[in-house]
């Protein structure tokens, strides 16, 4: 007997695939946006600032990290997706694992090198 | 870095992690071996991810994993839908699961599937289309069609269908394992064509036809599942209509549903087509690989596909598992057989433009037929490609336009926004961020929300939901100065996260004062637009129904002055609004539902006589409604809800024949209610509580044993609905009211031990809720009364000191709640009903001076409410308990008693003959009459 399909998500990994890439676009677009004002100096928007910002983004320059991602996306595009889980989408181990179709070994070396690497990006990117 | 590098730095960095701190520096070294560069590299990592320690990183923005419908973990095996007891899950996705289940009353042997829809079907209108189409599927009678042989709503409101289980493989996977060779294949295509014929000569469009969706039987039949079953779920109206739901099954979709466009029998032709041109080339139309969905949703709106026969892999090509070639006798063979006529017959299938494709499924098997017995086919090469270009040539802009429309929910805001980075200004580009923010968040609040609302146990997830959601509205609300439309929609948004945290109307989380909050919030928002703008009706009736829900919460909460003040002032907007005059049903409608809240808030305050008069007035206005559109249900819902009210009211005005004259009209219509739409669990919920005001309403007449029926009718109604959802706080406190209904009757009947078990199982349930909101004015005075009740049982068993233990608990409880809330009269009536009861077991104890006090403490809670609310019956009841006091003062404080009895007396004397009309006053004017003789 086979399964009677439903359509629409089609499971929670598709659910998942697709919010870690929605959060970051909104994240590092909001963050370069922000950083665009501000040099502009357009009227400051407090309050979506608040909700996207800082309710929701850790202490982490978004625009860099998105850089450095685009960069790691290079080297090893899988690499990239495992950050956009793990820190985009809060995944655990083995949710990214179910999204990516690897193992939860794998997602925990592809995460531990992913970030080695981008704290030095991002490290250096800070730099004066 | 290149990958050839990160993978050998990788190589010697990730075992290196593996080691302790000791062991790494000779690890690396070794490893290298002598590239220095490499070494260097790894160490300069290696250091970093020391640096780096346990934070970086790892704390995330957000957990996804939150705003996930707890129902993918739901589970409904064991469970019984209907007469159907669901066995085993055999499938699951977004819209819902699908169970192998079989009848429980064992009337047939068979097994069915059930599939649970997860889509709300909240409005009567949507539930109503739901049933029709319903019915027009039920009656598709094909051999190679599975039957829809039911369906309905369970308890807890979700929609479910019924539907003959097929045993199969899906067909591409079929073909594959069975190695059928071209011309099976064709043949048991046209055997397809065929039932979907079937199906369009009776204006049925299946809509979403794909491999899966066609299981071919053991004995080599095809089975077409979920015939139309796409077009019964799409309960989105105008809305975005979609996008979640189509792009998903965006492979075997016509550019036509991509658009948005008119679906007809030509949408079916075209998936046929994609799929005949998988079982021939076991490719897509339009990629070799996998497109990412908004990729393959703009090839199938632009892109003309591949002709089969170029899609046949060469020898290189060729792979292991799925590929057909391998099944023939080669690739090259396939191409040769593909080439020609089946290219043309696939192509015509999958133009772009309906008009140009086969007119009739039953017209492509005819072309496949000639084809197999070697005779020209119709369809040619010039009806596809030439017009195919000119129309993506004439409708690029619309089409371009039309699929990012529906990618920016479905996944494709990322696509977009690059689009719209790469191709305009600042200005543009903050313009469209803004909306796909907007959009996320109304995708997130509204389309998940409305998707989980109804399941069973969802709560917790649609808070989650909401709660994120309105992280980002919230931030929206600032920018939103100037637009009325996005601040429309952010008072929408909160009204909706209200109504989940605590309007008492629905089931709710139970957080009243949050829910306050967000309403609160939306007036904010909605009020200075209607000021702006007077003829804005919809802001207007946005307002009057935000008022209405502040006054709902508020009422629940104990305030009752405040919920009538906002129910007034929704109530004023219905009635000096303009649209009184066009005669709008819907606006009658929601007129009328105001009306009756009014009316409703009127009677609990204790104006009973406005009250009345309000309710007649919904009645009126019910009855307007009902003439207008007898077959629509709102008319009937609304007018039984008036009677009801009207009836409950003459109960309390002593006006009882009326009384329950009203109240039975309400059943009657209710039942009819139920008899049309036995699955609606709403409806069902209504007719118990009209069992219940029927019931009560003989318990006047004192037709106890016509009563106890009713309100056995009310409880196995309300226990059925409690079973279906046991966290839904409204639907236990309904069970404990109709366990304490019965209990009521067995006191009057002095069968003391059932009673005790009646009220002690509403004091379970009481205890509870009031336990989940502890600031719950309904939830304390409900868990009060049960204690009061059982504490009554348990005296009239002679347990003397649990009883006293158990109304005092009560009591304090009341009069907790009376500084609670001083405008809550009915609070004084049930105090004093407390004491009194109290006052008589301490008397049976022998403890008479306590008793003294606690019949003194009766009269003033008595004399209190008669201040504010100056009935008949609470005169009586004042009279009474000024004799009680006598009766207790007794020959010892001889004084005493003979004045308080006097006072008694002379608050009955003093009624008007029409009050005195009734066995109460006579039992109470005699009891009086003695007391006061005697202590003379």
């Amino acid at each position: 007997m086979v399964a009677q399909e439903l359509p629409e998500w089609q499971n929670r990994a598709h659910f998942f695939a697709v919010a870690a890439q929605l959060m970051r676009q909104i994240l590092v677009d909001h963050a370069r946006t922000r950083r665009a004002s501000k040099r502009g100096g357009d009227v400051p928007r407090v309050s979506l600032d608040e909700a996207l910002g800082q309710a929701l983004a850790p202490d982490v320059d978004m625009v860099a990290l998105d850089d450095a991602l685009k960069e790691l996306a290079q080297m090893d595009p899988q690499q990239c997706r495992v950050v956009e889980l793990k820190f985009f989408a809060g995944l655990s181990n083995d949710d990214a694992a179910e999204v990516l179709k690897v193992s939860p070994s794998t997602v925990k070396r592809d995460w531990a090198s992913a970030r080695a690497w981008l704290f030095r990006e991002l490290d250096r990117s800070s730099a004066p | 870095m290149n990958t050839g590098r990160w993978q050998a730095v990788r190589e010697v960095l990730d075992r290196a992690i593996d080691l302790s701190v000791d062991e790494r520096s000779g690890f690396v070294a070794e490893a290298c071996a002598g590239d220095r560069e490499l070494q260097v590299e790894v160490e300069s990592l290696l250091c970093c991810y020391e640096q780096a320690g346990e934070e970086f990183l790892n704390t995330p923005v957000i957990d996804v994993r939150s705003l996930v419908p707890s129902a993918y973990e739901n589970s409904y095996i064991g469970c019984r839908i209907g007469v159907y007891q669901i066995v085993e899950e055999i499938g699951r996705g977004g819209m819902g699961e699908v169970y192998r289940a079989s009848r429980v009353d064992g009337q047939f042997d068979k097994q069915v599937a059930v599939k649970l829809v997860r889509v709300g079907l909240e409005t009567p209108r949507l539930l109503e289309r739901f049933y029709m189409e319903r019915q027009i599927l039920a009656s598709l009678d094909h051999p190679d069609i599975a039957r829809l042989y039911d369906g309905g709503t369970t308890e807890a409101g979700v929609p479910y269908l019924v539907m003959e289980l097929i045993e199969g493989t899906p067909l591409d996977q079929y073909c594959d394992e069975h190695d059928l060779q071209l011309r099976a294949r064709l043949q048991l295509f046209t055997q397809i064509c065929a039932a979907v014929q079937y199906a369009h000569q009776r204006l049925v469009i299946h809509r979403d036809i794909k491999p899966s969706n066609i299981l071919v039987t053991k004995d080599g039949a095809p089975k077409l599942l979920d015939f139309g079953i796409a077009k019964i779920l799409d309960t989105s109206g105008s809305k975005l209509d979609t996008t979640l739901y189509r792009a998903m099954t965006l492979e075997y979709a016509s550019p036509e549903q991509i658009r948005g466009a008119p679906i007809t029998t030509a949408t079916d032709i075209y998936s046929l087509g994609v799929v005949l041109y998988r079982l021939l080339t076991a490719k897509s139309p339009y990629s070799e690989g996998t497109l990412a969905p908004h990729e393959l949703a703009r090839s199938i709106c632009d892109i003309e596909p591949r002709r089969p026969s170029s899609a046949v892999p060469g020898r290189r090509g060729m792979r292991d598992g799925v590929d057909v070639a391998r099944a023939s006798l080669g690739a090259e063979k396939r191409k040769k057989q593909l080439k020609g006529d089946l290219d043309n017959i696939v192509l015509k299938a999958l133009n772009k433009e309906p008009e140009r494709r086969y007119a009739s499924a039953e017209q492509m098997s005819a072309d496949i037929r000639r084809h197999l017995e070697g005779l020209p086919v119709a369809a040619t090469p010039d009806s596809v490609t030439y017009r195919t270009r000119k129309f993506v040539r004439r409708h690029k802009v619309g089409v371009l336009a039309t699929a990012f429309v529906l990618l920016a929910v479905a996944g494709g805001v990322a696509a977009t926004v690059r689009e719209a980075r790469i191709a305009s200004a600042n200005a543009r580009r903050a313009e469209r961020r803004f909306a796909d923010v907007r959009k996320l968040a109304d995708s997130f609040l509204f389309e998940f929300d409305d998707a989980i609302e109804f399941l069973p146990g969802s709560t917790p997830a649609r808070a989650l939901v909401v709660k994120r959601a309105m992280e980002y509205l919230g931030g929206l609300a600032a920018e939103a100065a100037g637009d009325r439309a996005l601040q429309m929609e952010i008072a929408a948004a909160y009204k909706k996260v209200g109504k989940v945290q605590g309007d008492p109307i629905y089931p709710n989380l139970g957080d009243s004062g949050g829910a306050l909050d967000s309403f609160c919030k939306a007036l904010a928002i909605l009020e200075p637009i209607a000021r702006a703008d007077p003829g804005n009706e919809e802001a207007r009736l946005a307002l009057a129904s935000t008022h209405q829900q502040i006054s709902d919460v508020l009422s629940f909460s104990g305030d009752t002055a405040g919920a009538l003040e906002h129910s007034r002032i929704a109530l004023a907007m219905y009635e000096t609004s303009p649209t009184n005059l066009t005669g709008d049903t819907q606006f009658q409608k929601a007129r009328t539902t105001q009306t009756y809240h009014y009316a409703n808030l009127l009677q609990s305050s204790g104006a009973l006589n406005e009250a009345a008069v309000e309710y007649r007035k919904a009645a009126e206005l019910s009855r307007q409604i009902v003439a207008a559109s007898p077959s629509d249900p709102d008319g009937k819902i609304h007018l039984a809800a008036s009677v009801d009210g009207l009836g409950y009211v003459l109960q309390q005005t002593g006006d009882t024949a009326e009384a329950l004259d009203n109240l039975r009209t309400g059943l009657n219509i209710r039942e009819g209610l139920v008899k049309v739409d036995p699955n609606n669990s709403h409806y069902r919920r209504q007719l118990a509580f009209s069992h219940q005001n029927v019931g009560l309403s003989l318990l006047a007449t004192n037709d106890t044993a016509a009563a106890l029926a009713h309100f056995r009718q009310e409880l196995a109604l309300f226990g059925s609905l409690n079973a279906a959802d046991p966290k839904d706080a409204q639907g236990r406190r309904n069970l404990s009211l109709a366990h304490k209904m019965i209990g009521d009757v067995f006191m009057r009947e002095r069968q003391f031990p059932r009673a005790l078990a009646e009220y002690e199982a509403s004091l379970r349930i009481d205890r509870d809720l009031a336990a989940i909101d502890p600031n719950n004015f309904q939830a304390s005075l409900d868990l009060s009364f049960s204690e009061g009740k059982v504490g009554m049982a348990l005296g009239k068993l002679g347990k003397a000191a649990q009883a006293v233990n158990v109304l005092r608990s009560g009591i304090a409880r009341q009069e907790s709640l009376l500084g609670h809330d001083a405008q809550h009269f009915f609070v004084y009536a049930h105090l004093a009903t407390s004491y009194s009861s109290l006052a008589s077991l301490l008397i049976e104890r022998g403890e008479k001076y306590a008793a003294i006090e606690y019949y003194r403490k009766a009269v003033a809670s008595r004399q209190s409410l008669s201040k504010e609310v100056s009935s008949a019956a609470n005169q009586i009841a004042l009279a009474e308990s000024y004799t009680n006091l006598a009766k207790a003062l007794g020959p010892a404080n001889r004084d005493e008693a003979f004045e308080e009895s006097s006072i008694s007396l002379e608050i009955l004397e003093r009624l008007p003959p029409a009050d005195r009309n009734n066995a109460r006053f006579r039992v109470a004017l005699a009891n009086a009459r003695f007391e006061c003789s005697v202590r003379r």
